[in-house]
């Protein structure tokens, strides 16, 4: 038996022999997965695939509002419809029919977008796994899985694993001691996680493990000293820094924080003059191509050179904010706060974080007769709603808010 | 252990308060012992974390998270 997923704080232990029989013998699928057990939602992607059904993954942390505006009733999640008909005989057979799987099979997923509303992307098969690397060598390789499964990075360490029928180990809402047992007790090879996640999880491991050999991490900065400090906790490990975009997949890998275009995209990615990274539609998911100008996607990530063609990201042009690695419009949030009758004027501002990259502070004007902890509780009802990254984390009522900073503001530095 | 030592382990308990009080699912704490890890035990995450941060940082004009990541009690008092 080949373990495929383990899961500790669910209890879930499943091997690729039992996945197969979950797969063969299922009579409903769901066509929109809105849920927080990953195993059910990688479970629900073999079964589309293998049967050539579209398949939509919703974040299970969007809020009732942002499926309303996407168009989803909150309940979408427990609709079903017939399974497909699958035969498969052993986990070599389920490899095979993935890669034999029809190309043009069409995953939609959610990016965080442009307007802070998260914006569709149709993703093929092909594009899904275009990073993906096969071979008989990586068939001991033990995965961590420390992504939300509804993320493209999810999405390329269930693919790398699956295609090599390597196990994947759940450790994303998992502390730092139970992650330190895990890695140990599975024999763990390779640990793919955002910036956030190593700081916050793995950074923190007093112990050292050999059988890692392998650290991959992508999608925010990642500073040199917090490699080094992994270094301690994972000896043998190599790393690898992925620059990757829902819109296209994986596009730039190195050992480090700088980059280079290889000979082999330099026709699909350009560094333009004003130092944007822009991605060819030839490499974009359907949803997107269609909706950019002209040939190149512009992703706002700003580059600087440290030679001729080697560089490092240096933050985003927009207005935009990370936080977390979920990019927030601080307007969106304001707009919230300010649509409460106590409040008079409100303003969202994104202030540094060593933790997240930033966090909002929002400072508030309220009316004269309003106390300063009805005013803060006011806030925090305006933007119950919205996903918990969206949140003010400050709140400040003053009593009167700069006029100067309600027009277009500098909200951090570098972006 | 000195006055400034508990003023300060009094500020943080209130701020820890504080966010503890927004969480589902989470209750106060009348003490912080100084081996309590703020991940392990008390649950906060990557975004309480940074909001305690900056509640520091106001108060000591000390960012706790700058060179190093620190998670227990002591940790954060040592470097306020």
């Amino acid at each position: 038996m080949t373990l495929f997923w383990a899961d500790n704080q669910r209890d879930i232990q499943l091997s690729y022999e039992e996945l197969i029989e979950e797969l063969t013998e299922r009579e409903e699928r769901h066509p929109v997965v809105y849920t927080e057990d990953p195993s059910k939602i990688l479970i629900e992607i073999l079964l589309a695939i293998l049967g050539d059904n579209d398949l939509t993954l919703l974040d299970s942390e969007f809020s009732e509002d942002t499926l309303t505006s996407l168009g989803y009733e909150p309940d979408v999640g427990s609709k079903t419809e017939s399974a497909p008909d699958i035969q498969i005989e052993d986990p070599e057979e389920l490899v095979s029919q993935i890669e034999n799987a029809n190309d043009e099979w069409t995953l939609t997923l959610y990016t965080s977008g442009t307007t802070g509303t998260p914006s569709q992307v149709d993703q093929s098969l092909e594009g899904l796994t275009r990073s993906v690397r096969k071979d008989e060598r990586f068939s001991d390789h033990v995965w961590v899985f420390a992504y939300n499964p509804t993320h493209f990075a999810g999405l390329q360490v269930f693919f790398q694993a699956v295609l090599n029928l390597n196990p994947m180990i759940y450790i994303f809402e998992h502390s730092s001691g139970q992650i330190g047992d895990l890695i140990d007790q599975y024999g763990v090879t390779h640990i793919s996680a955002t910036p956030t996640f190593y700081r916050l999880r793995l950074q923190q491991l007093s112990d050292t493990y050999e059988t890692v050999v392998r650290l991959t991490s992508g999608g925010e900065k990642f500073e040199p000293s917090l490699q080094e400090s992994l270094r301690e906790s994972f000896p043998n490990a190599k790393f690898r820094n992925v620059y990757a975009i829902t819109e296209a997949g994986s596009l730039l890998e190195s050992d480090g924080e700088v980059f280079r275009i290889s000979d082999d995209r330099s026709n699909q990615l350009k560094i333009t003059e004003d130092n944007e990274l822009v991605v060819h539609e030839s490499l974009l998911g359907r949803s997107v191509s269609d909706e950019i100008d002209g040939e190149w996607f512009h992703t706002g990530d700003l580059v600087e050179y440290v030679d001729d063609d080697r560089f490092r990201f240096v933050g985003r042009e927009s207005d935009f904010v990370n936080i977390g690695g979920y990019r927030v419009n601080p307007h969106e949030v304001e707009k919230f706060i300010n649509s409460v009758d106590d409040i008079e004027a409100a303003v969202v501002t994104a202030r540094e974080s060593s933790v997240t990259g930033n966090i909002l502070v929002a400072e508030v004007q309220v009316r004269e007769d309003v106390s300063t902890d009805v005013a803060k509780s006011r806030v925090k009802d305006a933007v119950g709603d919205l996903e918990r990254w969206k949140h003010p984390r400050v709140i400040d009522v003053v009593e009167k808010i700069d006029q100067s900073r309600s027009g277009k503001r500098v909200r951090s530095e570098g972006e | 252990m000195s006055q400034d030592t508990i003023r300060k382990r009094e500020t943080l308990k209130n701020i820890l308060n504080d966010i503890l009080a927004e969480k589902e699912e989470a209750s106060q704490v009348d003490t912080l012992p100084d081996a309590m890890s703020l991940t392990d035990d008390l649950g906060l995450d990557s975004l309480d974390l940074a909001e305690m941060t900056v509640h520091l940082e106001d108060k000591y004009g000390v960012d706790i998270f700058e060179d190093e990541i620190v998670d227990k009690v002591s940790e954060v008092l040592n470097k306020l």
